[in-house]
């Protein structure tokens, strides 16, 4: 049972980077935030309708549940937003592409304005910028990072 | 901090190992107590980030200017904070070196700039950073 479960759940998230992959080719790449949660949730559905027809236990789908959940988690966490926003890694593959210098500031402020058009974040109106009021990754992982310095912001490096 | 940190999670594995017997799923539990040690130790490292993030700093500066374009933006930045920190950050994780006046890829840089690649094309994402 011990290594049934640690196995689902693995074999949950392997499911999960499999259907990335694979829907990443067909949809839209700006949209991959709202993917993800279908993603996470039809799995998670998969793993509910496995319960019900009795693959496993409650001990199964929970412990499964779990394990696919901090995978999950520290996947998207720990590489997809790090690869997506990382401006150190950005500048990794700019210098391996042209060791020539590095990037301008001008290049780096231009990417960023254009992700922000683009996820909807920010909107041009002539030759200027405003704030509309969606919410998307960017948004998300801004809050998300106030929390965590609220958290940890006080502790000693 | 990371070598408390550190010390709380080996604790947390002692404490494990003396109640192996005792616990009905002992490698589930194992594995989600490092999995759990794992996410939090990331978004321990997450909140020390330091340089200046530029989504934060736009979307920041639009609370008190509703309307700005391009040069005002980047009236925001600074190159120090924005390329020159993180440079240093590349130079000292032994990714990149500065010889003869131009930034050269090291071999473990080559490694990760390859690895940014490949995972780019398996999940079809348009660009990093």
């Amino acid at each position: 049972m011990d290594t049934f479960i640690v196995g689902s759940g693995l074999f949950l998230f392997l499911l999960f980077l499999a259907f990335q992959a694979v829907i990443a080719r067909f949809t839209d790449p700006e949209a991959v935030i709202t993917w993800l949660i279908r993603i996470f949730l039809s799995i998670t559905g998969l793993l509910g309708i496995g319960f019900i027809v009795r693959i496993g236990s409650v001990e199964w789908f929970i412990g499964s549940f779990i394990i696919y959940t901090l995978l999950t988690t520290l996947y998207v966490f720990g590489i997809f937003s790090i690869v997506e926003a990382s401006i150190t890694l950005f500048l990794l593959r700019e210098i391996d592409r042209d060791a020539s210098r590095p990037p301008s500031v001008d290049t780096i402020i231009r990417r960023r304005l254009e992700r922000l058009v683009q996820s909807g974040e920010l909107a041009k109106r002539g030759e200027s910028y405003v704030l509309t009021k969606r919410v998307s990754y960017f948004v998300l992982r801004e809050r998300g990072l106030q929390m965590l310095r609220w958290v940890f912001g006080t502790m000693g490096a | 901090m990371s070598s408390l940190l550190l010390l709380l999670f080996i604790f947390g594995v002692m404490v494990w190992f003396v109640a192996y017997h005792t616990l009905a799923l002992p490698l589930t539990g194992f594995v989600a107590y490092v999995l759990l040690s794992l996410c939090s130790f990331l978004f321990y490292i997450t909140a020390r980030l330091e340089g200046e993030i530029p989504t934060s700093i736009i979307l920041r500066s639009f609370k008190t200017h509703k309307r700005q374009n391009y040069r005002e933006l980047c009236t925001l930045f600074t190159r120090r904070g924005l390329i020159d920190k993180r440079i240093g950050d590349l130079l000292h994780a032994g990714l990149i070196r500065y010889r003869r006046g131009r930034y050269v890829v090291t071999a473990r840089g080559h490694l990760v700039a390859k690895l940014l690649f490949w995972y780019q094309w398996v999940f079809h994402r348009p660009s990093v950073g």
